[in-house]
């Protein structure tokens, strides 16, 4: 039994160093990091983020937005200064959890917590993210698919902490939609969701597309096949009757108390007609 | 007086106990706290079936502030088991965990932890090293090793419906169903959790916690710690919703006394979420198998429902519902039958409308599988099959305006517009579909006493230890005793939750209203009447209308005071000793030997089914209810409101998870076992329709809070038919069921 | 394990206390603090019967360490009425009968004035959507959101007579 530490630092460079000397779990927001220590005391030292300055929650620049560690999802929702690529992500956010959970829970520390249904993994493959980590030994990004190694685990270092999220933003007009199905309106847990972000020429050509489905594999998936046909194609409702079996190949859905891996493959079909159908709209 | 009380009873008022709840001022059982008090934390066990084999308590004393560890080797002997309510005992279950090294079910108490503050005996509870030896365990029905049992084998008292030949009657008649149904487990998981905080102090035990029971605590904790129940007092002043969970005393509450006996120190215990779905009751799952017979015209010539229901290995809980469901609709031949399967699970209990929502999911269903078979409409299918008279003993019912509910909620649903054929009602990609059902739920009444005091200055006080479950119980009361004494509304203090009252019986069955409101109506009379006898104001023969402003400077300076018990019909004089020992004699339903006491509904769901993803959402529920005068239109509709939702969350979302190979439960939170969230439910009508009853009971009153969501479940299953073609006989109904629907 | 001393404002007042690293902010309000309106009902986020608010910004507390809230503007249920003058909504709730037991009542009070504050005029839908955070087991939703509905169309037109006279 050793005695748990609560560590709060109040620069990036006192953060960095604990995460250097010593074992921590960083804590940004706790919205996940409680629920799944109910019941237990704390056995590991917590490190607590919030109090980290300098960390302006939002950010552009030299055309990236940058999401720092301590922007949460209602931070996301309330920026007026976001384009249109980031609604996917902003209705992600209205379902993460009740405005409790919105107000704490923060971007990068669902990112981290890597769930196979956390609700904003598939926008932000949609929106083409980076994860920024710094450590002692410096900087370096991954992308998100490059990030997320499988259910609840990341190739985040011990000594390393997730500062930002870094979305280029190419300027194009683009339009994005986030998906859900879920037994009950609000605050469940997805049995599939879609997330997309199409970047669009004057003449409403598709110039990019990147779709994700999450809760249908171990890790949130992109579908090129699907986005390598739309690229191209005038952006229009009759894109959804597109949308094919043999576009899901990446996913590897399973059967769980939320639903069957058969209904999963029909319903992903579907919402991703339906996400076509409302990007067209 | 200014103010005249006349039609107090019947109005529309706001709760009186609204302002404490909306600042934070209500206490319920974990917000009272104690100097020197201590902290409990359980250790559950993680297997359902076999032994303690050793507990080693060296890393969690070694936990700073953990001050007491206590196992079967400090509780054994100390604590006894006792027997359920339904044998006469004061328990939820035979099983009492700390008296012997024995697991009987999941997450069953094997240790409590004491801490000087919550988070030592949090940690200390988990550092606990608790071994077992661990034996294979039986989930539910399906598992080789379950027991199963008629229940009249299992219990003396059962008694299983029939009249007729129903099996000659099913095989002639010219229309047959035959189907089967079944209904999951289910946990009440109140938003309150199961807390106790017990104190010591000259001999004498204190319990706060949130009770529908004050009085039966009082006598079971007395029988289960050895002590005399004067000794004993119960406190529950507010309950953070009950359900029917906190109606038997649960084993947690005994120990938790036990340990703060011993340990000289108040001991405040607040369980988890997930500990809740182990350490208290629940429902259980069931299984019904349906066979109606029917003329080409719709008229019943055989109905025969056999049942069967998990318990526990030692107890024969049962709730039985064939009692009602034999009686819904005139039939001359009727059989019936209820077994229960003995699993290795915690004994179930009382969930709101504990016989009826299950078996009569069944029996609704069946009959809207007869409407379609027959080809007649649903409504009009029961309006043929109605009867004033209930088909096993011919009794009459007291009063029964089941046809008068349909006719109510089909006007106001617009019934009228369906079209018959599934899958026939479309708007966009989502097919509608529209159900109904009945519902019932017997009229029970249970001895009370009341206790009535008249200051001088106009205040009265009443004091009886009926239980505010949410119901509006104080307001309820308030409003019979200022009709009835001529004093305005904000003149009665209302005491109840406190077995130092005089005796209330359980908040369950929906009696209390009708209990509760008879005696403290009779205490009022009588204080009324020795007030006028006092004062020689008036002769005793019609002093109901005369105001009081006369008599009062007449009364001492601490007022007068009048008792009351009531035996309501059906009841002998015996019911009276027993509520002095913490006992409810409900009498009613269909038990009496004279009559047949039922409220009645008719309630009406619209739901909306996704062509393609098959998500199922509620678009209108609208329920019509006939149950006697209503006290308080205003609680009273949201009882019936919630009850409607209850039973739309039963059809669609509520299923405690069991894994079949551990026989645990693994969806244990409120992230996982769903109940409906604000913007699950849009339309929701209750209709009141008018019904006078003056032979139920003094004041006409019907129990309602059970009613309103025992017909849902069948209405939902009805709906999702129409709307789709497919019977769905399991509940709840989830998406995947759905799959095989064409686009 | 040594005490985290925190200062704390709780409804306007500076609050100073000593905590554990492992102890929620509910279980401090509850326990330490005598603030018992914030109840407790799952300890995972899913019920919001302890909700509060953090620099006015709606929070469950049993997401939040103790140590967690130093410097920060707590309020809880126990700060909405004005001494004996009860808030729009806290009336609006009783009147509109959108509490049956009451349990969830303080976090569902809380998480609508944090809604109010924000968003003076909400939608119905805007309503459900900032309540759905808060599970209410008696299932009086509807009424809830009629009395939030109710309570804000009160507070505007009081706030426009204000205007007026002012």
């Amino acid at each position: 039994m050793k005695p748990s530490l609560y560590f709060r630092p109040t620069n990036l460079q006192e953060a960095l160093t604990a995460l250097s000397a010593n074992s921590w779990s960083v804590l940004a927001g706790g919205t996940d990091f409680y629920p799944a220590r109910l019941g237990k005391p704390l056995e590991e030292n917590v490190l607590d983020v919030s109090a980290i300055d300098g960390q302006e929650k939002i950010s552009f620049n030299d055309g990236r937005w940058r999401l720092s560690l301590q922007a949460t999802w209602s931070d996301l929702i309330a920026d007026n200064r976001l384009p249109a690529r980031f609604d996917g992500l902003k209705r992600a956010a209205r379902e993460v959890g009740g405005v409790q959970i919105q107000n704490r829970a923060t971007i990068c520390g669902n990112l981290c917590n890597a769930s196979p249904a956390a609700d904003g993994i598939p926008n932000l493959l949609a929106l083409d993210a980076q994860v920024e980590l710094m450590s002692l030994q410096g900087r370096r990004t991954l992308p998100i698919a490059d990030f997320v190694k499988g259910n609840r685990r990341t190739f985040r270092r011990e000594d390393e902490l997730v500062t930002a999220l870094l979305v280029p933003d190419s300027g194009r007009p683009a339009r994005s939609v986030f998906l859900k199905l879920g037994a009950r309106k609000y605050l469940v847990i997805s049995i599939v969701m879609v997330g997309a972000v199409l970047e669009l020429a004057e003449d409403s050509r598709i110039v990019s597309a990147r779709i994700a489905v999450g809760a249908c594999s171990p890790v949130a998936q992109r579908l090129p096949l699907l986005e390598e046909g739309l690229i191209g194609r005038r952006l229009e409702t009759a894109l959804a009757d597109m949308v094919h079996e043999r576009h899901l190949a990446p996913l590897a859905p399973i059967d769980d108390v939320r639903g069957t891996a058969d209904y999963r493959r029909d319903a992903v079909i579907t919402l991703l007609q339906r996400s076509l159908t409302e990007l067209a709209r | 007086m200014a103010e005249t009380a006349e039609g107090v009873i019947g109005k529309d008022v706001a709760r009186i106990d609204g302002a404490r709840k909306v600042t934070g001022a209500a206490s319920y059982g974990s917000d009272f706290a104690l100097p020197d008090q201590t902290y409990a934390f359980l250790v559950t066990s993680t297997i359902a079936r076999g032994r303690i084999r050793h507990i080693d308590e060296t890393a969690a004393r070694r936990v700073p502030g953990v001050i007491g560890i206590y196992t079967h080797r400090d509780i054994a002997g100390k604590v006894k088991a006792g027997k359920l309510m339904a044998d006469g005992g004061y328990l939820g279950t035979s099983i009492q965990p700390l008296t012997s090294p024995d697991i009987l079910h999941d997450g069953q108490i094997v240790a409590v932890v004491i801490g000087e503050s919550f988070e030592s005996a949090r940690e200390g509870a988990y550092r606990l090293d608790v071994a077992y030896e661990r034996q294979p365990a039986s989930a539910s029905f399906d598992d080789a090793s379950v027991e199963t049992v008629a229940a009249s084998e299992a219990s003396k008292t059962h008694e299983d419906p029939k009249v007729g030949d129903a099996e000659t009657a099913f095989q002639q008649a010219a229309l047959r169903i035959d189907v089967s149904y079944s209904t999951p487990t289910q946990h009440h998981n109140p938003i309150e959790l199961f807390t106790t905080l017990c104190h010591w102090s000259d001999g004498k035990l204190t319990v706060w916690e949130s009770s529908q029971n004050v009085w039966g605590y009082k006598y079971g904790l007395a029988e289960q710690l050895g002590i005399d129940p004067n000794d004993i007092r119960v406190l529950s002043p507010f309950i953070g919703g009950a359900f029917g969970s906190r109606g038997s005393l649960t084993p947690r509450t005994a120990i938790i006394a036990e340990i703060a006996r011993q340990l000289g120190r108040p001991v405040k215990l607040v369980p988890t979420r997930d500990q809740g779905f182990t350490i208290a009751t629940y429902r259980a799952e069931t299984r019904h198998h349906v066979k109606l017979g029917a003329t080409p015209d719709g008229k019943l010539v055989s109905l025969s429902h056999e049942a069967w229901e998990v318990t526990s290995r030692p107890d024969n809980y049962m709730v039985s519902g064939t009692k009602a469901t034999t009686r819904l609709y005139q039939c001359p031949n009727i059989y019936s039958k209820v077994s229960i399967t003995h699993a290795d699970r915690n004994t179930p209990g009382f969930m709101r409308s504990p016989p009826e929502l299950p078996y009569l999911f069944a029996l609704e269903s069946a009959m809207d599988e007869l409407a379609v078979a027959t080809g007649i409409d649903p409504i009009e299918l029961r309006r043929i099959n109605d009867t004033q008279v209930e088909p096993i003993k011919g009794l009459p019912y007291t009063s029964r305006s089941l046809m008068a509910c349909f006719d109510a909620g089909a006007k106001a649903f617009g019934w009228h517009e369906r079209n018959p054929k599934p899958g026939a009602m479309r708007d966009g990609d989502w097919l509608v579909g529209w159900g109904c059902a009945s519902t019932m739920y017997p009229t029970a009444v249970a001895p009370a006493a009341a206790k009535v005091r008249l200051m001088p200055d106009g205040k009265a006080i009443v004091q009886t230890a009926a239980h505010d479950i949410g119901t509006g119980a104080y307001t309820v009361i308030g409003q019979v005793a200022a009709e009835r004494l001529g004093l305005p509304l904000a003149n009665i203090e209302v005491q109840i939750g406190d077995s130092d009252l005089p005796p209330a019986p359980v908040a369950g069955g929906s009696n209390t209203t009708a209990s509760v409101c008879n005696v403290v109506a009779k205490a009022c009379d009588r204080l009324r009447q020795q007030l006028f006898q006092q004062s020689n104001a008036a002769s005793a023969t019609d002093i109901s209308g005369m105001p009081l402003d006369a008599v009062l400077n007449d009364l001492p300076k601490d007022g007068i005071e009048a008792y009351a018990e009531n035996l309501p019909h059906g009841t002998t004089q015996e019911g009276i000793g027993k509520l002095y020992h913490g006992h409810s004699m409900l009498a009613g339903g269909s038990e009496l030997k004279d009559r047949i006491q039922f409220a009645f509904g008719a309630e009406f769901v619209e739901l909306r089914i996704h062509r393609l993803t098959k998500e199922i959402r509620c678009s209108r529920l609208i329920g019509a209810f006939a149950c006697g005068r209503i006290v308080n239109p205003r609680t009273a509709r949201s009882q019936l409101m919630g009850g409607l939702i209850w039973g739309l969350s039963s059809a669609l979302h509520e299923e405690t998870e069991i894994d079949q190979a551990s026989a645990r439960y693994y969806n244990d939170d409120l992230a996982e076992y769903l109940i409906p969230v604000n913007a699950d439910v849009r339309e929701v009508e209750v209709i009141f329709v008018p019904e006078e009853d003056k032979a139920i009971n003094d004041l006409g009153i019907k129990g309602l809070g059970e009613l309103g969501n025992v017909g849902t479940n069948a209405a939902v299953a009805n709906a999702v038919y129409h709307a789709t073609g497919f019977r769905i006989r399991d509940l709840p109904i989830r998406l995947e069921d759905l799959l095989a629907v064409e686009s | 394990m040594s005490g985290i001393h925190v200062t704390t404002k709780i409804n306007g007042d500076e609050v100073q206390f000593v905590c554990e690293a492992d102890e929620s902010l509910l279980d401090v309000l509850r326990n330490r603090l005598g603030l018992t309106g914030a109840k407790e009902g799952c300890g995972t986020g899913d019920c919001g019967a302890c909700s509060v608010t953090v620099d006015g910004r709606l929070t469950c507390s049993c997401l939040v360490l103790g140590a967690e809230v130093d410097g920060h503007d707590i309020g809880t249920i126990e700060g909405m009425a004005m001494g004996d003058e009860l808030h729009p909504l806290q009336k609006k709730f009783i009147e509109h009968a959108a509490l049956q037991c009451g349990i969830c009542t303080p976090g569902f009070l809380v998480a609508a004035k944090a809604l109010l504050d924000h968003n003076p005029e909400p939608t119905e839908t805007e309503i459900r959507f900032g309540l759905a955070g808060n599970l209410c087991r008696c299932t009086g939703y509807d009424k809830i959101v009629r009395a939030v509905q109710a309570a804000a169309e009160e507070m505007n037109s009081a706030k426009k007579i204000q205007q007026k006279v002012a």
